[in-house]
């Protein structure tokens, strides 16, 4: 991360921190603290590179701390964190997609032999890659985080219905690519 | 596989090794250090506002100039005051990979004074039903070449744009807004469209709208991407250059062999560099994604291969001098994606040169004075994410602009694309330009090399093809009719056609009244064709299986609706009964949602979610009508029926609730109307085949497990005894397959599908089953690889092998040959 200063932050700057900016720095470090695995988890799990993980949880906590005035309620921060850290998720996944399957899995799958489990692992992988960002991330709430569709919508800032119907159609495409990719499609 | 199934195996991907996730220490020693290394928090509005004054107190202060508001749309100086250099071009941190920066006061001058760029925004695109930071927009904005002033060109659009190219003279953008591409001034106006001949007013002309256009450094001539109508990716679509002056529009034939993207000109506007995509089907279940960089001179001639084979390339750029091109590749490792590493090479593919090391460049392009500009993202240490320019002979970086002064967000710097202002070159000549009809130049594409015809083993030889549909699975169902002429129907779609063995050709009959994809077709024995049920092909929410039945007459040549059963059902079995009646037993019923593949391929079918029927029912073609008679012990899915020749039928095996395949029989006789157990298979199958031998025994081969792998095994049922015996085994495991009983008695096997759990291949393989030395005898190959095919015997003892599907990396496809074997 680059910690040199730039325009911005010496705009931004004041000259002198406050016992006020101290306890701030404090409460963010104990809930970054906190809350660090289970974010880089679910960061790991849409992104599934972990350098990527890393840097989007990075970027998020980073996007936190700008917001944190808008943090009326340190109890909610979870909620309020998820909704930031998803954002950054689901942003890089999009640009990741210049083509419409997500080429890096792809790229994965084209590395040689595998064992069976891993085979399996990797179509499902790749289905799960060529979904848009958006089912991604509706998939990883609800199977990755387990919440409820209620939670998800409300992480997301969406109607429940539009949860309801990412899942569908997310798990159709699941579905349809797994068929493709291995019409024995069953249980090995 | 059960949505429960799926679900399950879905949080089992996630949930990986089953071991919590722990965050890096690198990651939590970076996420603490925040409050300490970040600007502080802002208040929502009041702390933008301040920033944005003290930024520009900050420039005056550091400068002593200011950037004026110069930009797009509104009136700008010609020659704007600098910005000051110090407060723009900043030393790299310490420890970056590259050497200290070089302030080249010079080039802002001759780089104009604005840059335009892509990035996206949050706002409700009309297709989208979501919030708007879900479904953001991708828009051109504007700003002077240190940040200042930076606005959305044209402010609120609800359509993506791409920044094209600027005219040499710098006084006009050229972008792209949704399908079509257009012009505005530098200094404001309205834009004008651009017209090469193809654009969303065209659409069903042939091509799709032309895109990616850029302009030659004369102004006078643009290179941009024709696309036929039904193009995939690269493949239909063709580098196209314009003379403005006299519309004459060439179409670079050579290129159109596996396409081309981001075309750009030469220096001297001579030669073309553009990126192809490809595929290569390396053995995996999707084909890996390639790219590179091409050369093709713009009179068509030279096409060649700039970049080294094995390295993916895209984003091509030709340099000012004409020396260089950059491009960006994934590099070491490095999945495939929007980021990259910035190399040059020379325009004869000499020279490879790398100069970023960090993988998260994307999108170079030169600047006019000779500096390559691409766009850093984050993630790297040592740099600042924002736009930035390399000296192409040191290596040398320099930040022209952060992420953060432009106020993009760090993690949606992919999804930006900068091009730099230039002076001083030429104008581009104005619209309304007027393209003639567009003419091939240069060599044609090379001709890929015609497929080989397989070549078929003895016996076999290749028939008239059905005629073609969409998905090239007439044959779906192939019947025998009295005159000897075979029917043949469509998997998803209702066209049928006539075989005629004396000619050898199929001829189009009529229709059936509904798409019955998987159901059943029974010669009745009064020389109609029943077919039940099936699947509607229809997409979700609007699809499912039908109840009802149809009569094919080949007297009229036509379909016509007849009774319906008491449920609607699909990959049932069909059995003609001695007293004229058919039976219908098994198969699936359900809502409907099949996948594309499900439909296909019988073996994705979801027996599991889907409902195996033991309910079966009878058709009386007299009444016109079914009647439920008994029901099985069991439903069954995927199962195999036979006539006996006592009048009863076996029914074997199938797949039950869950995935398992049963390994019971069970028999059922036509006088009682009931159903019995009967002795059991060796094992369990379903997807197999069973056929009635000239002496009464019935052969069961191959077909699926419980365990999903694949049967070579064969077995004999004997009704006398109602047991089943192991009866050699099959050189190929087969599920899917053709078994057909010819003249002689012996049992032709033909295609099918074969998986041994890691891989699998849809077979061209056949093999004989000799019952009285009860072993199969490889006898070559049918042509092409197919499977859940149909094979029907001839009156004259030959066999009709026709339909079916492949599967290729791109999934399923149907197969459109016929081919017969003479015993």
């Amino acid at each position: 991360v680059d910690r040199s200063p730039d325009l911005i932050e010496l705009a931004d700057r004041s000259p002198a921190r406050t016992r006020a900016d101290a306890g701030r720095d404090a409460a963010f470090v104990r809930l970054a603290d906190e809350h660090l695995d289970r974010a880089y988890g679910l960061a790991r799990a849409i992104l599934r590179d972990p350098t990527d993980a890393q840097d989007a949880t990075h970027d998020a906590f980073v996007q936190a701390w700008r917001k944190w005035e808008t943090l009326r309620d340190p109890d909610r921060f979870e909620a309020w964190f998820d909704r930031i850290l998803v954002n950054t998720c689901r942003n890089r996944l999009r640009s990741s997609h210049r083509r419409p399957t997500d080429i890096s899995a792809e790229v994965a799958l084209a590395t040689g032999d595998h064992a069976a489990g891993a085979e399996e692992r990797e179509v499902l992988g790749a289905a799960i890659a060529s979904l848009s960002a958006d089912h991604q991330v509706v998939v990883a709430l609800r199977f990755y985080r387990d919440l409820t569709v209620a939670d998800i919508a409300a992480r997301l800032g969406i109607p429940a219905g539009t949860v309801n119907s990412r899942l569908h159609y997310a798990m159709q495409r699941l579905h349809d690519a797994i068929g493709a990719a291995d019409p024995a499609g069953n249980d090995r | 596989m059960s949505d429960r199934e799926l679900e399950r195996r879905v949080r089992a991907w996630y949930l990986e090794d089953g071991q919590p996730v722990r965050a890096p220490a690198a990651l939590h020693e970076r996420v603490v250090s925040i409050p300490a290394s970040a600007p502080a928090p802002r208040r929502p509005l009041a702390g933008r506002r301040g920033f944005v004054l003290l930024a520009a107190a900050a420039l005056l202060l550091a400068g002593g100039a200011v950037v004026t508001g110069s930009a797009i749309l509104r009136e700008s100086p010609v020659v704007p005051p600098l910005p000051s250099q110090a407060a723009i071009v900043r030393p790299e941190p310490s420890g970056s990979p590259l050497a200290a920066p070089t302030v080249r006061g010079s080039a802002i001058l001759r780089n104009g004074n604005l840059i335009a760029f892509t990035r996206p925004v949050a706002r409700v695109r009309p297709e989208c039903d979501v919030d708007p930071a879900s479904c953001p927009v991708v828009r051109i904005f504007v700003a002077g070449v240190d940040g200042s002033d930076a606005h959305e060109l044209f402010p609120g659009g609800t359509t993506d744009q791409v920044v094209l190219d600027w005219s040499p003279d710098g006084s006009t953008l050229l972008y792209g807004d949704g399908p079509d591409q257009f012009l505005v001034g530098a200094r404001g106006g309205a834009s004008q469209p651009l017209d090469t001949g193809c654009s969303s007013a065209t659409l069903g002309t042939g091509c799709q709208p032309d895109s990616q256009l850029a302009v030659s450094l004369d102004g006078a001539h643009v290179v941009f991407v024709r696309t036929a109508t039904e193009a995939q990716d690269d493949d239909g679509t063709t580098i196209a250059t314009m003379d403005l002056a006299s519309g004459e529009v060439a179409l670079l034939s050579s290129t159109s062999a596996g396409g081309g993207s981001l075309p750009g000109w030469s220096p001297d506007g001579t030669r073309i560099v553009f990126s192809r995509y490809g595929t290569k089907d390396d053995g995996g279940p999707v084909p890996r994604v390639t790219s590179g960089e091409f050369v093709v001179d713009a009179d068509g001639t030279n096409l060649r291969r700039l970049t080294p084979p094995d390295q993916d390339a895209f984003w091509g750029s030709w340099s000012p001098d004409g020396e260089r091109i950059a491009f960006l590749s994934p590099g070491d490792g490095q999945p495939q994606g929007a980021f990259g590493d910035v190399y040059t090479i020379r325009p004869d593919g000499s020279d490879l040169r790398r100069l970023t090391f960090d993988g998260r460049a994307t999108t170079p392009t030169w600047t006019p004075d000779g500096r390559i500009l691409y766009v850093q993202g984050s993630g790297s240490d040592g740099f600042l994410p924002g736009f930035r320019t390399l000296d192409p002979a040191t290596g040398t970086g320099t930040l022209l602009v952060s992420a953060d002064a432009l106020g993009i967000p760090a993690d949606e710097l992919a999804q930006v694309r900068a091009a730099l202002q230039p002076v001083g070159g030429e104008a581009i000549v104005a619209p309304p330009w007027s393209p003639q009809t567009a003419v091939d130049v240069g060599p044609a594409a090379p001709t890929p090399s015609p497929t080989p015809v397989p070549d078929l083993g003895p016996g076999f030889a290749w028939t008239g093809a059905p005629p073609a549909t969409p998905d090239g699975s007439l044959g779906a169902t192939a019947t025998r009719l009295a005159d000897g002429r075979v029917l043949v129907t469509e998997l998803c779609g209702t066209a049928a056609a006539l075989y005629d063995p004396a000619t050898g050709t199929f001829t189009p009959t009529g229709s059936l009244t509904v798409v019955r994809a998987t159901g059943s077709a029974t010669l009745l024995r009064d020389g109609r064709v029943l077919f039940a049920g099936g699947y509607n092909c229809a997409p979700a929410g609007e699809d499912g299986m039908w109840a009802s039945a149809e009569l094919y007459d080949p007297v009229t040549g036509t379909f016509s609706a007849t009774g319906a059963m008491a449920v609607p059902r699909e990959s049932q079995t069909a059995t003609l009964l001695a007293d004229g009646r058919v039976l219908i037993a098994g198969g699936i019923t359900g809502p409907g949602a099949k996948t594309a593949a499900a439909i296909t391929l019988a073996s994705v079918r979801l027996v599991d979610t889907d409902h195996p029927l033991d309910v079966t029912e009878l058709y009386d073609p007299a009444a016109g009508t079914f009647s439920r008679t008994g029901s099985m012990q069991v439903g069954r899915s995927g199962h195999a029926a036979t006539l006996l020749r006592d009048g009863r039928v076996l029914v074997t095996g199938g797949g039950g609730e869950g995935t398992a395949s049963r390994t019971s029989a069970e028999l059922y006789d036509p006088t009682s109307g009931t159903w019995h157990r009967t002795g059991s298979m060796g094992t369990g199958r379903w997807l197999h085949t069973s056929s009635l031998l000239p002496d009464g025994q019935v052969l069961i081969t191959g077909g699926r497990s419980p365990k999903d792998s694949v049967y070579r095994s064969a077995e004999l049922y004997d009704p006398d005894t109602g047991t089943f015996s192991p009866t050699g085994s099959m050189h190929d495991g087969r599920q899917e397959q053709s078994a057909t009983v010819l003249d002689n008695g012996t049992v032709l096997i033909a295609g099918g599908y074969w998986s041994d759990g890691q891989h699998w291949k849809v077979l061209s393989s056949a093999e004989l089953y000799d019952p009285a030395a009860r072993t199969f005898t490889q006898i070559g190959s049918i042509g092409t690889p197919r499977m859940s095919h149909s094979a029907v015997e001839l009156d004259d003892g030959r066999i009709l092998i026709v339909g079916g599907a492949d599967i290729g990396a791109a999934g399923a496809k149907g197969v459109g040959s016929a081919v017969l074997y003479t015993p």
